[in-house]
Parts: C-alpha cells; sequence; structure tokens
C-alpha cells in the first residue's frame, strides 16, 4: 500500500483521470496531480514569462475565484505547496518514510527553473551580506534569525503555508511555518494610515486597498531583525509536468534597516495565489527589489499548530564550515542503514 | 567594487548548485551522513516542534548509568500531512534507533532507523 502526500485520497487510475476531467474538486488532491500543467519542456532552461504563464494555465488557477460580499475577490483560505514526502506503511506494520523519493526517482532532464531575483546592496551592505555567506554551511546558518525562532518578516513570511480570513475592514493572515513558530498579521483595509506613533516590529504595520482585483498591501514599520530570505526554500507548484514540487530559495541572507518599506501584491486566480512584493530599504538597497512571484495552492486542510524553540532549531549544535567541509557542504543524503530492510 | 560583488555571487553560486533542492535545512551542518551509531534503550518522550520533530531514548551503559540520547526527524506539519504521527513512536518502549551522529559529540542523532521489540520498523530515509 502505497499512500502519498493526501491521507483521504484512495490512490487509483480512475480517480485521478476523474481528476484530469476536472469531474473533481481540489478536495484531497495529491500535490504530484493537482499542481502539473501539461507544458513540459524536459532539460530547458524556462523564462520567467513562460513560468508565469504555466501558473495560470495550472487547473487549480483556472477555477472561478470566489467572491466577497462586498465584491472583492474572497482570498480566505488555507494555501499550501506540499514538499515531496511519502511515507508507505506495510501489512506488518513497519512505515517508511520517504523525503524527496520521487525527486530520487525521476529519470532524465526537467524543465530549469530561472534563479530567484536579489537585492542590489550598497557596497558596504553587500560585504556583511557575503560575510553571512562566508560563514554558512550550505544552506544553513546559524545567523540566520529562524534559529532564533523569531518571526520570519515581510515578505519571508508570506512565502509559507497561511490562511487568510477576509472580512470586509479587516484580512487576516494566519502564517504556519515549516521552521518558526505560527504568526499572524492584520491587514486594515478600512482606509486608515500607518500610525504616526509607530514603533518598528518584526511583522510591521500593514494597510491594504483594493486596485482591481488585487489585494494591495503596504507594509512599514519592520524592525531589523529578519531577513528578507534566507535558507529555507519556498515550495512553489510544480509548473509543468515534472513530477515534484519546485523549490525557491533566494541566495543571500538578505538583511535590511528599519526603512524597509514593501509593497505586496495579493491576487487569487481561481484556487492560486500570486504573491508579489517590492521591497525598498533606502538605507542599504541601489534600487528597490521585485521579489521573485510566489504561487500558492488552496488546500482543503486544517491549519496546523506549529510552535519553535531554540533548543528545537538545535542552533548550539549548527558547525561552521572549513576548508575540508568544503566537498561536503550540502550533501543531504541520509539514507538508513543497509541492513534496515532485514 | 564590481569586481568584489562578482566575486561574491561566484563563491555562493558554487555553494548553492550543490545544494539539493529540499526545504529543510542543511542537516550536514550538523550531523556526519558519513558515519552510523546505533543505540538501545526506553523511548521516553517525543516533542511534536518546528523546525523539527525530536525523540528521547534512555540508555543504559555498561555501568548501569542512564544516558539520554536525542534524535532529530522532520518537519512535524509535513510528517503529520505525509501520513507519519507522533503516536507512531511508542513511548515506553525498547527501541533501537539507527542514527547520524552530531557533529560535535553531543548525545545527538539525525535518526534514520527505530527498530521496536516487537520487530516492527520505522524506516526514515532521507
Amino acid at each position: 500500500m502505497y499512500l502519498r502526500s493526501s491521507k483521504c485520497l484512495n490512490t487509483s487510475a480512475h480517480f485521478l483521470v476523474m481528476l484530469w476531467l476536472g469531474a473533481i474538486s481540489l478536495f484531497c488532491v495529491p500535490a504530484a496531480a493537482q499542481n502539473r500543467a501539461p507544458a513540459a519542456k524536459p532539460g530547458r532552461v524556462v523564462t520567467s514569462e513562460e513560468l508565469q504563464k504555466a501558473y495560470l494555465d495550472l487547473p487549480a488557477a483556472k477555477l472561478p475565484t470566489p467572491r466577497a460580499s462586498d465584491g472583492h475577490p474572497d482570498l480566505s483560505g488555507f494555501y499550501f505547496n506540499p514538499l515531496d514526502i511519502t511515507v508507505t506503511r506495510s501489512a506488518d506494520g513497519n512505515i517508511y518514510y520517504g523525503f524527496g523519493e520521487t525527486r530520487a526517482a525521476t529519470k532524465g532532464p526537467v524543465p530549469q527553473y530561472p534563479e530567484p531575483t536579489e537585492p542590489s546592496y550598497k557596497p558596504e551592505y553587500f560585504a556583511k551580506v557575503k560575510a553571512i555567506v562566508d560563514n554558512q554551511y550550505g544552506p544553513t546558518t546559524p545567523d540566520d534569525p529562524n534559529f532564533d525562532c523569531k518571526p520570519s518578516g515581510v515578505p519571508r513570511a508570506s512565502t509559507g503555508p497561511l490562511q487568510i480570513v477576509q472580512t470586509p475592514k479587516l484580512i487576516v493572515i494566519l502564517y504556519e511555518s515549516n521552521f518558526i513558530s505560527q504568526n499572524f498579521r492584520l491587514i486594515y483595509t478600512d482606509g486608515r494610515p500607518h500610525p504616526k506613533d509607530m514603533e518598528t516590529t518584526y511583522m510591521g504595520d500593514s494597510v491594504g486597498h483594493w486596485e482591481g482585483d488585487t489585494l494591495v498591501v503596504d507594509v512599514a514599520g519592520l524592525n531589523d531583525e529578519t531577513w528578507l530570505g534566507g535558507a529555507q526554500g519556498h515550495t512553489e507548484p510544480a509548473a509543468f509536468a515534472e513530477p515534484f514540487n519546485h523549490q525557491i530559495t533566494e541566495r543571500f541572507a538578505l538583511i535590511h534597516s528599519e526603512q524597509e518599506h514593501v509593497i505586496e501584491r495579493y491576487t487569487r486566480n481561481g484556487n492560486m495565489l500570486v504573491y508579489e512584493a517590492t521591497v525598498d530599504d533606502p538605507v542599504m538597497f541601489t534600487k528597490p527589489w521585485v521579489l521573485t512571484p510566489r504561487h500558492l495552492l488552496i488546500r482543503n486542510e486544517r491549519f496546523l499548530e506549529t510552535f519553535c524553540t531554540p533548543s528545537s532549531t538545535d542552533k548550539i549544535h549548527i558547525q561552521r564550515p572549513t576548508e575540508s567541509d568544503r566537498p561536503h557542504l550540502g550533501d543531504e543524503i541520509f539514507h538508513p542503514p543497509a541492513d534496515a530492510a532485514k | 567594487m564590481r569586481k568584489f560583488r562578482a566575486s561574491g555571487l561566484v563563491l555562493f553560486g558554487l555553494l548553492v548548485a550543490v545544494v539539493p533542492l529540499f526545504a529543510h535545512h542543511g542537516i550536514t551542518s550538523e550531523f556526519d551522513p558519513t558515519k552510523d551509531i546505533t543505540v538501545t534503550g526506553v523511548l521516553t518522550r517525543v516533542e511534536w516542534t518546528n523546525p523539527h520533530i525530536y525523540w528521547y531514548v534512555e540508555v543504559k551503559d555498561e555501568s548501569g548509568n542512564v544516558q539520554t540520547w536525542r534524535f532529530q526527524g522532520g518537519p512535524p506539519s509535513m510528517l503529520h500531512r505525509a501520513g507519519f504521527y507522533k503516536s507512531d513512536f511508542k513511548i515506553g518502549e525498547v527501541v533501537t534507533v539507527s542514527a547520524k551522529p552530531a557533529k560535535d559529540g553531543a548525545k545527538l542523532g539525525f535518526g534514520t532507523l527505530i527498530k521496536y521489540a516487537d520487530g516492527h520498523k520505522i524506516v526514515m530515509d532521507h
């Protein structure tokens, strides 16, 4: 018996055919089936424009977009793109947990996605970024504020699993994190400005308005104790027909100042949320940074409580790289012992 | 300065190039993938915490002293959605755990296999 990530699906070819015909809603659909658009071009680097088109062609994005009572799109829902994890239970009680099995089993080249965009730092701040990067071990560094379980800030938080609760004058985003503790933001859409006596905080102050069918959010009052991106990858839906979801990770330990100012754009297409953000930091950047857009699909799942403590990040056990480590950096193959099957 | 920036990009590009695209943070920064350890003891606790779950095993050494070993697993929400649950850890039972040891020598490992006394097992392949 082979269980995929969605437990409510009894895997059968018939079910999958039905699914592809659009006869079944996105209820209980495994990520591998839900997230693909039939446009594979193996072995080629796709352009950003092709990628955007492929996302809008996903079956989930073609569904009707629900409307709230005030006529605006209703963004409410739980958005989440799963990773490639399989759990198999045998009749004799054994459990086989596989991380990235489908990926490992993939034969041949798959479409290569464009690299994410990067901020343009002034030289003195680029030097700081480089110093962090030089001292990190593969994708990991205990310098990452997430290792202290600090909130992810903006825009980093909105690249992970999230629940949106929309009312006419207030929109709440509840963040279920894969790394830190759950968190939330309130986005006021009643026309109020940012407060004059604003303290800087991890998640800042958010005021929003609608431009057509897009929610535009102005975020200010952010403290400088978060990164804009970093080691933990964001999982995108598989826009092309490869059998796994795509990961986006900004290259840098993206520091910022308390002058960070973000304009976010949330657009719902069917059951797909497109998240765009432009980040300016007049202290550190030479020009505003346009984040590589993220795409999140609605999943009919419960929000799970997530909690992090500094001891659970194992920060004190994370090693700094030495020259002899260099050949092994990022070698994350952690197989069970060879005799595990006995 | 342009030259400096370019060298930084190249350096980090090389690091990124060898990093698998899996989302969990680099566990080789903490554990040695070239080594395996095995301990046998009583499973006493499981912590269902972000970013990783942990389970604890109390192991008696040759002189009868009890040492507590701590083992790391995957992210709890991902495990749960994949169909792997906290209840799969049978507290109070004797288990034999295989793991990749922590590089700093702590009584800590990245778990790859749990064998229960009744013979059933949990195989964790990352």
